[in-house]
């Protein structure tokens, strides 16, 4: 089995805060990883390190073999890694097509006399992109009914499916998501999860999770790695994790 | 914030994109239209209010790329408008190069002198741009002013009479409206494709912009550049068309006049655009025209011109910033009953 | 030479004292609310105007029209802040900074409507006599300004490092919400610092006013003070100081050796190597923004 994501050694520190403290984990490719933890535990910050907005002190993340702490953000799209955010971070002056487009950005190719004429490569492109969108994610993710609405005003948890994707639409090898569950009702997390499960399953797409919501992550998660205080204190499948001594004192005495 | 609305109400609005393309098609062939049959219908100085216009239309578009599509705060705009009035001007008594050429240069140089002022600013935060600009203004006005074996000095450079198509003052307005009409559909097909939605991406969530591959800093160059080069644009006409070009037209006021036509008419909008040019180009002569009825006789009016002009602008930025931050195309959009596009597209404006 | 050079470095720090105090405004407005204030300057102007007006338009002599302009710039600044600044929290950056400058126009404006573009000088409150430090001779005014923008300076910092109301306002420009939390009342805090800030603009301008005389422009000096910030780091107090000496200093070497027209230039240029060079200010600190 290869791990797409591999992170050993990584340590930040904030000031006199240390958010991570000698975090190692793996990813193993076409599987759903989960980091769960209870909150403040540095499970944001571990994806904000990966996505490159945080400088690592120590310690190295490779990807498919590539070294990421040396490249900058922007690039992380480009090399396949996508990624949502706890509080979603979807342009709230676009609409939903318009938003989940900007997933294919890196993807298209319009220059600026190209868009600027609009008439011929530029139009070509976007009429393709527009039928592309509507054919995979619009579907997979029921979404069509929104597709022209502003983002703004629209249900959380449709909001969080856009969200998805749109990270979809790069056609990621990785898809991280922070917190997919957040703020949602049971039924609509079982959808979420089902639909996470589903991507993994007929795409070769890599899932890395964090949630705090632990039925669900026990439900569809192929490996979990627990934080607590910026350290792992365990790695392993569900089933380890749940009769772990040290997972079930972190949970039961934080919150 | 934003996110009150629970609307279950079809919300057919575009954000970005506006109304449906045929509608907006139809617009932009009557507006052509009436651009065309002006001159016949219109007196001398309707004309010459028109080239003022449109002439404004193109810069104001330009610093909407910029502040309103992108978020980047650009104070000291009016020196890119004097780098491309000078630089076309040099252009033309040096070289004797054609009005078109000389306007694509204008362009050039701004886009250009823009960089060299962005690309310090923008590797840092958003305020830093701002004074990057103001320093813009200043230090190019003090070329404008000091280096007087190219620019003239103080006195400046002042320009022979053009015959575009051998039309005299009617071809340079349709020269100065076909580059207006150009600009102004080329920056709107430049919000319908990938590097438009950018722009609006990086200035509502810079992070979130770079997770999905745009390189923001270039991105905020792009917009900061091609703001400029339009302002430039605007600049080489009005140089053309003034005839003069001497420092006292680019400074700080004619900057605070362009960000007010930017905030009055709406920010990312380019109907917008044309309709704060069009209220900020008139509003001087409408204050002009009620000075001189109302002070009577004896008041000093050009003293008093200034002063209030630079009353005006400030409030119509202030009053327009906090009680109708979308401009007149929100008033517009609201008066057709469009109100809760409005609302769901507050967003972060 | 030397001592020419050593008389008019000397000039150059005594009037960086101007500056150190404007700067100060600057800084606190933007520590505590995160606005940059673009009318830091016409703030400076207004007190400098009110200190006109009373003390020498109305005749109520020097120390009036100082009450009046000190207490008349830190009403004004909260009365801006409260219902101006107020409703647009929550709004982008840019948009508080574009009505500050709309603000500043406005002040411009009104200030020209019943002043008048014409340079007034203020009455003779700074001894004009100079001073001498052996044989180098220090204009009068500019020494005595700089020793009270010394003292003013002086005490506001003692003020935000050592009350409990400057603590409150170092706890609200760290972190909002914590320092909400923690019971501190971060509107009163908004209105402090502005107010601070209208004092700070005023004193300012009053000596700015003592040596040059007062126009309706006198605010865009103000602008050069934006390269004294820069150069100090957007939020350090005490970096300040150095910066603003720093710039005064060059300001005038420059302004007698290269020329008046360079003097003016100069500020921006400061302004514009700081960004290549060391962008988060000599002694500003590096954010790292929390997503």
């Amino acid at each position: 089995m290869q791990n797409l994501l591999e992170l050993s050694g990584i340590s930040v520190a904030f000031g006199g805060i240390k958010a991570l403290a000698d975090v190692s984990l793996a990813a193993a490719a076409n599987r759903v990883t989960a980091v769960i933890g209870p909150n403040g535990a540095g499970k944001t910050s571990l994806f904000n390190v990966i996505s490159g907005f945080y400088p690592a002190d120590t310690g190295q993340v490779l990807f498919a073999g590539n070294d990421l702490l040396k490249s900058p953000a922007h690039t992380r799209s480009a090399m396949g890694i996508s990624r949502t955010f706890q509080n979603i971070a979807l342009f709230p002056g676009m609409t939903v097509e318009e938003n989940i487009k900007l997933g294919a950005h890196a993807h298209l190719r319009s220059g600026l006399l190209a868009s600027a004429l609009y008439f011929g490569a530029a139009r070509r492109e976007e009429q393709a992109i527009t039928r592309r969108i509507g054919e995979t994610v619009l579907s997979l993710l029921d979404l069509r009914d929104y597709r022209d609405r502003s983002v703004s005003g629209l249900p959380y948890g449709v909001q969080k499916r856009i969200e998805l994707a749109r990270a979809l639409v790069t056609q990621p090898k990785l898809l991280m998501l922070d917190e997919p569950f957040a703020g949602m009702p049971p039924p609509e997390k079982a959808k979420m999860s089902s639909y996470i499960r589903r991507i993994v399953t007929e795409t070769d797409v890599t899932a890395l999770l964090i949630d705090h919501d632990m039925e669900s992550i026990m439900s569809m998660s192929d490996h979990i790695v627990v934080l607590n205080f910026g350290r792992v204190i365990a790695a392993g499948t569900p089933a380890e994790i749940q009769s772990d001594p040290a997972v079930i004192e972190a949970y039961l005495g934080g919150e | 914030m934003s996110n009150q609305m629970t609307s279950t109400a079809p919300l057919k609005t575009a954000g970005v994109g506006r109304p449906s393309g045929n509608t907006e098609a139809i617009s932009w062939a009557l507006l052509a239209l009436a651009l065309l049959v002006l001159p016949y219908f219109g007196s001398v100085y309707v004309v010459y209010m028109a080239c003022l216009i449109a002439i404004n239309v193109i810069a104001t578009v330009g610093l909407n790329i910029t502040v309103g599509y992108a978020g980047l705060l650009s104070i000291g705009h009016s020196a890119f408008l004097g780098v491309g009035a000078y630089a076309s001007a040099l252009a033309w008594l040096h070289l004797g190069t054609p009005l078109f050429v000389n306007v694509i240069i204008g362009g050039v140089a701004a886009f250009a002198v823009g960089l060299v002022f962005g690309i310090p600013a923008l590797r840092i935060k958003g305020v830093y741009l701002a004074i990057a600009t103001l320093a813009a203004q200043y230090s190019l006005y003090f070329v404008f002013q000091q280096w007087t074996a190219v620019t003239g000095g103080d006195r400046g450079l002042s320009l022979p009479k053009l015959d575009v198509f051998g039309l005299g003052d009617t071809g340079f307005y349709y020269a100065v409206a076909i580059v207006a009409l150009v600009t102004c559909i080329a920056a709107r097909n430049l919000f319908r494709t990938r590097i438009g939605r950018s722009f609006v991406a990086v200035r509502e969530k810079d992070f979130a912009a770079e997770v999905l591959g745009i390189n923001v800093v270039r991105t905020k160059l792009m917009a900061f550049g091609i703001g400029a080069a339009y302002t430039g644009v605007a600049g080489a006409l009005l140089a053309a068309f003034l005839r003069l070009v001497n420092p006292d037209q680019f400074t700080l006021l004619v900057s605070v006049f362009f960000l007010a036509a930017v905030v009055v008419g709406g920010r990312a909008s380019i109907l917008g655009s044309i309709m704060g040019a069009l209220f900020m180009t008139l509003m001087p002569e409408i204050l002009r025209f009620v000075l001189e009825h109302t002070a009577g006789s004896g008041a000093d009016l050009a003293s008093l011109l200034s002063p209030l002009r630079e009353i005006l602008f400030g409030a119509l930025i202030v009053g327009f910033l906090i009680f109708e931050p979308r401009g007149l195309v929100g008033l517009v959009e609201r008066a057709l009953g469009r109100s809760e596009a409005i609302e769901a597209r507050q967003s972060e404006h | 030479m030397l001592m020419q050079l050593l008389e008019f470095s000397i000039i150059g720090i005594a009037s960086g004292g101007i500056y150190v105090l404007a700067a100060l405004s600057f800084v606190i407005v933007y520590k505590a609310t995160n606005v940059f204030n673009f009318a830091t300057g016409e703030m400076m102007m207004f007190g400098t105007y009110l200190f006109y007006l009373v003390d020498y338009q109305l005749g109520f002599g020097w120390i009036a029209g100082l009450a009046a302009a000190l207490a008349g710039s830190a009403i004004l600044a909260m009365v801006l802040e409260r219902s101006l600044m107020r409703p647009l929290i929550g709004r982008p950056a840019v948009v508080m900074v574009m009505v500050t400058l709309g603000i500043g126009s406005i002040m411009r404006g009104v200030a020209g409507l019943f002043w008048g573009p014409e340079v007034r000088q203020l009455t003779e409150v700074l001894p004009r006599k100079p001073i001498f430090l052996g044989d180098m001779l220090i204009p009068g005014k500019l020494a005595w300004g700089f020793v009270i923008a010394g003292v003013i300076a002086a005490l506001f910092m003692a003020y935000y490092r050592y009350s409990r109301a400057g603590t409150a306002i170092r706890a609200t420009s760290t972190d909002q919400i914590t320092a909400e939390s923690l019971g501190i009342n971060i509107r009163a805090v908004f209105l402090l610092s502005w107010g601070l800030a209208g004092v700070l603009a005023a004193a300012s301008g009053i000596i700015t006013g003592s040596v040059n005389g007062v126009t309706p422009q006198l605010g865009l000096v103000a602008l050069n003070v934006l390269a004294v910030v820069m150069l100090a780091g957007m939020t350090s107090v005490g970096g300040v100081v150095i910066a603003g000496l720093f710039v005064g200093w060059l300001e005038t070497l420059v302004g007698a050796y290269l020329g008046a027209s360079w003097q003016s230039f100069i500020p921006y240029l400061v302004v514009l190597l700081v960004m290549v060079i060391k962008p988060n200010g000599l002694f500003g600190e590096r954010r790292i923004e929390r997503i």
